[in-house]
């Protein structure tokens, strides 16, 4: 996959006609204009965004709709264009366009083609974008937005959910990573955590068994060394045995049996990306160019499981205002 | 098998039972076939099914347990699912497919089956259905991006259902009886219901076929019974009619027949008496068929005897001294004499050709001697009425044939003297031709070329019928019977040939007659002429081209010369060995010899020759002209192709050339028995100049005799003779001595059939009749002594011999007559035999009909014992002799 650079820019740097003298003035006020731009010319001069799409995928659509329709609204002096990872440019990418990726395919996509570009990187995880980011230009512009949510708001949904505060989980071996956040956040919120490592030769189900037999949920963290299509069966096999609820981290996981779930909606996104952007428009500083958690957060509860396990739930705004409520009330992250 | 189908079948309620139970029996098959066969496959799916589902739902509940390894778990669902009296057993086998549950195996199913997997080797009351154990999988994640990448379903074990067939098997079995018996059931019941139906409606046609078959025997009588009211009555009804009908019309015919058969018996009868009146008709007609030719025969003999004296007795009166209107009498005489002897003769041969008397001989001769003899014949006739006779026989015309030539030469005579006898002025050309077939078949043409009155075309058809001339006026104009040409188609037809005419009237005839010959060995090989030119003065255009076919066998050249004025503008080249001169008939003397004179100086020194016409006229030429023109000599015309042999040097006349081929012939010593003398002459000028060896004994005796003290190479013996005859001569030769092997000829003038056989049983090796055929006896002589005498076949005796012969046959013919008169006077019974048999042996030595007919007429007269007969015949043999005596010439 490959984005063709074409036009101007490429052309204006090796043209063999220029006499020397001028192609020295030239370099000069080249050098100078961009000085100037980087350092006093506001971001909101720069009118030029691009949406590059991972794939037609719904959820990506979704974003970059959101995104396009918040701009062309609010800022109808920005050029934006909609490009697919996939498919080679339709109009010339100058060096000071944003480029705004929407996946982790659109993110590796621009960071090989355009690594010196300014670039929001938007829908994607911690350990793909730490993965994609090696070895690209480290000077960059660069700012992501993962779809990670914090554990703490899982614990919180658990503790809402069950009225509890004794609950377990595993770690695999991307999510290992993530331990200490996880200790620190059962930690502020006064959670008996017990927790265990799962190896990717070990069995699972014979890790996961004991995990529930002492705990009043189960909140699954998303690694596919550990939590998988195959051990989420177990673990919600395990929950059904015990009466012990599995809290999730996607709508899919809730419904295929997960009491609820804490995670990243496309909206979600799209919000905090819109939020980004005004701030980059608005003032464009350094500051903004860091990797950034996700800071909105959507709630998914199956009824039928609380049902079965004996839960009386709200519904899934009023569970998420009551997350809310907690996380506002406790450390935020 | 198949004759016991065709006889089940052929009666009409089989067929109908067949026709009712092929189909029912057939869709009842198909149908049970096909229910059978369904429910067979839908307990073996159901089986299957449940088998199937079975193993499929303990696969998605026994994921947990093989993925967790607790089998303890296994061991509730394996015997929940063995409860089911259909399943034998229930396995789990983990990913590797070793089992997991000690469970015990049913008997055909074996742990190696287990862990491979193959269950071929069970039977149908067994089978097996397994399923895999793959780890269940739920949907974790709402984005794709984020999902497992290559993963794969992990297999976890198999459950493997071990199910009985054998309840299914028999409930299979059960169907299928189940469904037999109905099927049988129902076919059964097709049948019975069929053949009830059947026997309904074939009943009246059985009884219907009953009455067919005795309509069929005849019994018209017997009538059908109509039971029912449908087709089959209408049918019944329709046989019945029919029935009555045909009784009806045989009654109706039988009477028709009787009356017709009445009518033919009486039509019949009739026809046999009118056959029986045509056969006794016919028997008349032939008796007086016969007797019209024995009184026409008889009749004939009695005019001739008269007519022979009155002849005779003219001439003597011619002789002596008349006068001149007396000498014109006694020839006019003398012509109506001969005119009545010839329609004599006429009248003979006619009858006894229409009484199939007459047989063609077959006999080698000599062509040109049978044609040129009758032409000569008539030459001074033709010549005296001034017509010009010409023979012309084409150069390639074969002299040596075989045939009858006695009966071509009477065809000849009759058809030039007829020719010369219509034809008042011109010409009578007589051709002859040949056309050679195949081997030694020749077709001989003659054709007899007249210029006289001609034949009216209406009067062709019946030219040849017997006694009809042209016209009436004919026979007044020129006389004659009008048998001529009637007995010349009789004889053409009894050769085979065939006879055509051609005929303008006032203009001319042409007859033309085809002869089937044969060439007789190989005598007419081509020798070259001579003569290397000749010179041919003739003024006669057909004559001229005559004597050039003729004249073409012996000259190489001939110069053909019309008028004096030819012959001086072309000269003559090359200078001719010889001349002929053939004057007109008519010429006189004078200037013949003034043509002679003119043809001299040509070349002095050739030889002339002169055919002259044969009247008075050139009797007396000038003598000067013999001593003037010599060489010079004098033919008569036309000439005879020995005249010209002779004239042209180139031949002998054939008779010298018969002698000298003759002599020495025969290398034989050969003994003669015969006791009539003048056939012994006969023998001894017979075998004269052979150069055989020649004895003559006279009787049987003598010949036993010669027989003990000579060795012969062919013994001649007369049957009989006096002392010992020549059969008991034959025993005794036959039985010792050197001539016991010799061939025997045996001659007889007369021999019954049980004789012949007593000959050939004694010993004889052929048998000759009396008297002899020269050519006969030569062709006898050759066949037993193989000495290849075909050159010595044309023997003639010569002239003064001829009469010298002609003379003792008349005196031993008197001797023989007077001795069987002595005879019959004194009432010796074997004398007369004996005399008549000797008389029978030489009285057709010389063809003369008359004597041979009264001598075979004594000997049946004798041989029969009728008195009155007897002497009959022997005053008529005593006539025959006495004109024989007095005959002034020999008869030819």
């Amino acid at each position: 996959m490959s984005i063709q650079r074409s036009g101007n820019r490429r052309n204006g740097l090796s043209n063999p006609t220029r006499t020397e003298a001028i192609g020295s003035i030239q370099r000069g006020l080249s050098f100078a204009l961009l000085f100037v731009a980087l350092v006093f010319s506001p971001h909101s001069s720069a009118e030029t965004v691009h949406l590059v799409v991972s794939d037609p995928s719904h959820y990506y659509r979704e974003v970059a709709e959101a995104i396009a329709h918040h701009l062309r609204n609010q800022h109808p002096h920005v050029n934006l264009t909609r490009l697919a990872a996939d498919n080679p440019p339709a109009l010339d990418i100058g060096r000071e366009d944003l480029l705004v990726s929407i996946g982790t395919r659109a993110a590796e996509a621009v960071i090989a083609d355009y690594g010196d570009n300014p670039h929001l990187s938007l829908f994607i995880t911690r350990s793909a974008w730490n993965r994609i980011r090696d070895g690209a230009n480290s000077t960059a512009s660069r700012a992501v937005i993962f779809i990670d949510q914090p554990l703490n708001r899982s614990l919180a949904l658990a503790e809402i959910f069950t009225g509890k505060q004794r609950f377990s989980a595993v770690l695999g071996p991307v999510s290992a990573a993530r331990k200490a956040e996880l200790l620190s956040a059962a930690d502020a919120a006064g959670i008996a955590l017990r927790y265990d490592l799962i190896a990717t030769t070990s069995n699972p189900l014979k890790v996961l068994s004991p995990l529930f037999d002492d705990s009043d949920a189960f909140i699954a963290i998303p690694d596919q060394g550990a939590i998988n299509r195959n051990t989420a069966r177990w673990a919600l096999h395990l929950g059904f045995k015990k009466k012990i609820p599995v809290i999730g981290f996607s709508r899919a996981y809730t419904e295929a049996g997960a009491a609820a779930s804490i995670y990243t909606a496309p909206g979600d996104i799209a919000r905090q990306g819109i939020d980004w952007l005004e701030t980059y428009l608005a003032n464009s500083n350094a500051a903004i160019w860091q990797p950034y958690s996700p800071r909105y957060f959507s709630v998914a509860v199956n009824t039928s499981v609380a049902s079965v396990l004996g839960l009386f739930v709200d519904d899934e705004a009023e569970i998420r205002e009551r997350v809310q409520q907690r996380l506002e009330g406790g450390t935020l992250p | 098998m198949k004759k016991l189908m065709q006889r089940f079948s052929s009666r009409i309620n089989n067929k109908l039972i067949l026709l009712s139970v092929i189909p029912v029996a057939v869709v009842t098959a198909i149908i049970t076939w096909h229910t059978i066969d369904t429910r067979r496959t839908e307990i073996r799916q159901y089986q299957l099914a449940s088998a199937d589902q079975l193993a499929k739902n303990l696969a998605n509940i026994s994921d947990f347990a093989l993925y967790s390894g607790r089998e303890e778990l296994l061991e509730p669902l394996a015997n929940s699912a063995s409860k089911h009296s259909s399943i034998a057993g229930i396995f789990f086998l983990d990913a590797a497919r070793n089992p997991l549950l000690p469970s015990q195996l049913p008997n055909n199913l074996s742990l190696a089956m287990l862990k491979t997997g193959d269950y071929s080797h069970l039977d149908d009351s067994f089978f097996v259905v397994e399923y895999p154990v793959y780890m269940a999988e739920v949907t974790i994640n709402d984005y794709e991006d984020f999902s497992e990448k290559n993963h794969n379903n992990a297999l976890l074990g198999w459950v493997v259902v071990a199910a009985d067939n054998r309840d299914a098997l028999a409930k299979s079995r059960e169907i299928l009886i189940t469904h037999l018996l109905i099927s049988f059931s129902v076919l059964l019941g097709a049948i019975l219901l069929t053949y009830m139906l059947s026997n309904k409606v074939v009943s009246p046609i059985r009884a219907m076929t009953a009455v067919v078959r005795e309509l069929e025997r005849g019994n018209l009588e017997a009538r059908i019974l109509p039971t029912t009211g449908d087709e089959l009555a209408i049918l019944a009804n329709g046989i019945n009619h029919l029935a009555k009908t045909v009784a009806d019309g045989r009654g109706s015919l039988e009477n028709k027949v009787t009356l017709a058969t009445q009518k033919l018996t009486a039509t019949l009868e009739d026809l046999k008496r009118k056959n029986h009146e045509l056969e006794t008709a016919r028997k008349e007609a032939e008796a007086a068929s016969i007797a019209k030719g024995d009184f026409l025969a008889q009749m004939s003999h009695e005019l001739r005897t008269p007519i022979t004296a009155i002849q005779g007795f003219v001439k003597l009166l011619g002789a002596s001294d008349l006068k001149a209107s007396e000498v014109r009498y006694c020839h006019i005489i003398q012509q109506a004499s001969a005119q009545l002897l010839q329609l004599i003769d006429d009248i003979l041969d006619i009858t006894r050709l229409q009484s199939n008397a007459i047989t063609i001989d077959k006999t080698p001769f000599n062509l040109a001697d049978c044609i040129e003899a009758p032409v000569s014949l008539m030459a001074p006739t033709a010549h005296g009425k001034g017509l010009e006779l010409i023979l012309d026989i084409a150069p390639n015309v074969p002299y040596h044939l075989v045939g009858d030539s006695l009966r071509i030469r009477q065809i000849v005579y009759n058809l030039v003297s007829n020719a010369i006898k219509f034809t008042p002025s011109g010409h009578v050309i007589l051709k002859v031709r040949a056309r050679r077939g195949e081997a030694n078949n020749l077709n001989l043409f003659i054709q007899v070329i007249d210029t006289g009155i001609g034949i009216p075309d209406q009067q062709h058809s019946k030219l040849f019928a017997s006694f009809s001339q042209a016209d009436t006026s004919i026979s007044r104009r020129f006389g004659g019977s009008g048998l001529g040409l009637s007995i010349v188609k009789r004889l053409v037809e009894l050769m085979d040939g065939h006879i055509g005419l051609e005929s303008t009237a006032g203009k001319g005839t042409l007859f033309t007659l085809a002869l089937p010959l044969s060439i007789y060995g190989n005598m007419d090989t081509e020798s070259p002429p001579m003569h290397k030119c000749a010179l041919l003065f003739d003024t006669h255009p057909q004559s001229r081209q005559a004597l050039e076919n003729r004249l073409g066998r012996y000259v190489e050249v001939i110069n053909s010369c019309e008028n004096f004025a030819d012959l001086e503008i072309n000269g003559i080249h090359p200078p001719p060995d010889i001349i002929i001169y053939c004057p007109q008939v008519g010429l006189d003397a004078e200037q013949m010899s003034d043509a002679v004179a003119r043809l001299r100086p040509l070349s002095k020194n050739c030889h002339i020759a002169v055919f002259t016409p044969t009247t008075d006229a050139y009797k007396s030429l000038p003598g000067y002209l013999l001593d003037t023109f010599q060489p010079i000599s004098f033919v008569d015309k036309p000439p005879m192709s020995t005249e010209l042999a002779k004239l042209f040097n180139r031949h002998k006349p054939v008779a010298e050339e018969m002698e000298q081929t003759d002599k020495n012939w025969l290398d034989a010593r050969i003994l003669a028995a015969e006791d009539n003398e003048f056939t012994r002459i006969l023998l001894t000028t017979f075998f004269e100049g052979s150069g055989c060896d020649l004895r003559l004994v006279s009787n049987g005796k003598e010949a036993l005799d010669a027989c003990k003290t000579e060795k012969f190479d062919l013994i001649l013996l007369d049957v009989h003779m006096p002392e010992i005859n020549g059969i008991m001569a034959l025993k005794a030769i036959r039985a010792a001595g050197a001539n016991c092997d010799t061939p025997v000829v045996m001659l007889t003038a007369d021999i019954l059939q049980q004789e012949e056989k007593t000959l050939f049983e004694a010993g004889a090796s052929d048998l000759v009749f009396k008297p002899f055929d020269e050519e006969k006896l030569l062709a006898t002589i050759d066949k037993h002594l193989k000495t290849g005498l075909s050159s010595a076949m044309n023997r003639s005796t010569r002239p003064e011999d001829d009469n010298k012969h002609k003379q003792l046959f008349v005196q031993e013919i008197v001797r023989l007559a007077e001795l069987a008169r002595s005879a019959l006077a004194s009432r010796d019974g074997d004398s007369l035999k004996d005399t008549i048999h000797q008389l029978l042996g030489i009285a057709g030595v010389y063809r003369m009909t008359y004597l041979e007919r009264a001598v075979q007429a004594l000997h049946q007269a004798v041989k029969a014992g009728n008195g009155n007969k007897t002497v009959a015949a022997m005053e008529t043999l005593l006539l025959e002799v006495d004109a024989l005596v007095k005959e002034p010439k020999a008869p030819s």
